[in-house]
């Protein structure tokens, strides 16, 4: 089940959030009713995404008007788009990944944004409360572009 | 006077001794005796009788195409299964293997490239292939159909969970059941979303990829995704899940035997060759199996012609989701009367 909330900003903005599973029920109507110019999806809440939601998110995608702004992509959205790295078309710009940290010296773990782009999370890597540098709880090819 | 047990044996290829240790160990254990040489050129090997299996470990000429060095091996083993293994570039020269040859099993070397902060790769201790999966891959190669599902694939003892599916409805009631099985036991985040991808890329194939009229033809796979779909009652399709603390695994079975590796080795292509886009259209999107591998560790597929498909996604959860992403993913396709469960 997905749940799709949106707010339109005073520059005619609008901000679109996407929270939990796309899969091929996926149905951006109430998106795609309104979006008349800048779209600025925020997918931190997207915890998966099936094949078949794949292909409705690129529809949904291209199916927009004008330039799209993706923020804080999950790491369900992150690993399709390195997989498929067409998957959102020149359209569509990817700003930002809320990726999984760990912190190698306590185990804590917690979600960090950081720009997507190559090393990325190295650079961005956040501070654990104990002192340390957190690191990146995966591969970063599998989140980030090479 | 006892008459001599004969000895199953296994020759491997390779030259690197935590590869060539850990195979004698794990094959050993199963009752498989194993010898080693640096060269395929020197296969086949003297007094070497009964040979089960044949190892490649692709290392051993790390430029060579895959599968000019299984096709070498090939000459001295006519007919024999052949697992590869690799470690350096491991998991494109894997897909090679499996693709462009008559490999049927590989299985990635542990320890492969690791990327400390700073980004910088290096080559860390390469460690060889994972015991347990070359175990399981041997045992099941050897001994058939008695160990089908997830049981090969966790602790002895552990719980396997069936549920049977044969609706679309059926198949939702499924996937909940898996993942509040993996919540229950505190999965979440990047670990419970491969659970779920697994399962749910399984039991849609089962659903509309694998089902045959009684021509052979496909029935479902041409059908829109969103429509419901319904097997007949002597149809069901079996999803089998269980996880020992370390290890989750889940299997679906279906009745209709109608995948092919080539089928399989279609799909993993484009791990290699790179995914334009998803199909265009309502039925598959052409990325399950391909998202599947994404995530899985190992992915084993056991065919029956006719009769029985079963596809095994076995998860690493234990440890980090880094260090799961690590171990790559190992693929095993068995067919026939070779290591399918009943």
């Amino acid at each position: 089940m997905v749940q799709i909330d949106k707010k339109k900003s005073a520059d005619g903005t609008l901000h679109v959030t996407i929270a939990g599973k796309i899969d091929e029920r996926f149905d951006p109507a109430v998106v795609l009713c309104e979006a008349r110019g800048k779209v600025v999806m925020h997918l931190a809440g997207v915890r998966s995404i099936s094949s078949l939601g794949v292909r409705a998110f690129e529809q949904f995608v291209q199916a927009l008007p004008e330039d799209v702004v993706l923020v804080h992509i999950s790491p369900a959205i992150a690993s399709q788009l390195t997989m498929i790295p067409n998957l959102v078309g020149a359209r569509a710009v990817v700003e930002s990944a809320k990726l999984p940290f760990t912190c190698p010296a306590c185990g804590a773990e917690k979600s960090h944004s950081v720009p997507f782009r190559a090393g990325a999370s190295v650079e961005h890597a956040p501070k654990c409360a104990c002192g340390g540098y957190m690191e990146l709880d995966g591969l970063p090819e599998q989140y980030l572009p090479a | 006077m006892h008459a001599a047990k004969r000895t199953r044996a296994a020759a491997l290829v390779s030259k690197h001794g935590p590869t060539c240790r850990r195979v004698a160990q794990s094959l050993g254990a199963a009752g498989v005796h194993v010898r080693a040489t640096p060269f395929p050129s020197e296969l086949p090997l003297d007094g070497l009788e009964d040979v089960v299996a044949l190892l490649v470990d692709l290392d051993v000429s790390p430029g060579e195409p895959p599968a000019m060095l299984v096709a070498e091996a090939r000459q001295a083993y006519r007919g024999v299964p052949i697992l590869a293994t690799a470690g350096v570039d491991s998991r494109a020269r894997l897909l090679d293997a499996l693709c462009e040859s008559d490999v049927h099993h590989v299985i990635p070397k542990r320890g492969a490239l690791t990327l400390p902060r700073g980004g910088m790769p290096v080559i860390g201790t390469l460690e060889g292939p994972d015991e347990h999966d070359l175990f399981a891959a041997i045992r099941r190669l050897l001994e058939g159909p008695e160990s089908p599902g997830v049981s090969p694939y966790l602790l002895s003892g552990a719980p396997v969970h069936e549920v049977s599916v044969r609706t679309s409805d059926d198949k939702d009631g499924a996937l909940e059941a898996i993942i509040g099985f993996a919540e229950s036991m505190g999965l979440a985040g990047e670990k419970l979303r491969r659970v779920e991808l697994s399962a749910e890329e399984l039991l849609m194939n089962a659903l509309y990829d694998a089902p045959r009229n009684s021509d052979g033809s496909p029935r479902n796979a041409n059908l829109d995704r969103r429509l419901a779909v319904s097997l007949g009652s002597d149809e069901t399709v079996k999803m089998r899940y269980g996880c020992d603390g370390q290890t989750l695994a889940v299997a679906v079975a279906d009745p209709f035997g109608s995948l092919s590796k080539q089928a399989v080795t279609e799909r993993l292509r484009k791990v290699r060759e790179g995914i334009p886009r998803p199909n265009a259209g309502v039925a598959g999107a052409g990325l399950g199996l391909v998202m599947t591998y994404s995530v899985a560790n190992q992915l084993i597929f056991a065919v029956a012609p006719g009769r029985l498909t079963e596809v095994t996604a076995v998860l690493h959860v234990g440890g980090s989701n880094r260090a799961a992403q690590e171990r790559g993913t190992a693929v095993h396709f068995y067919v026939g009367g070779e290591g399918v469960g009943e």
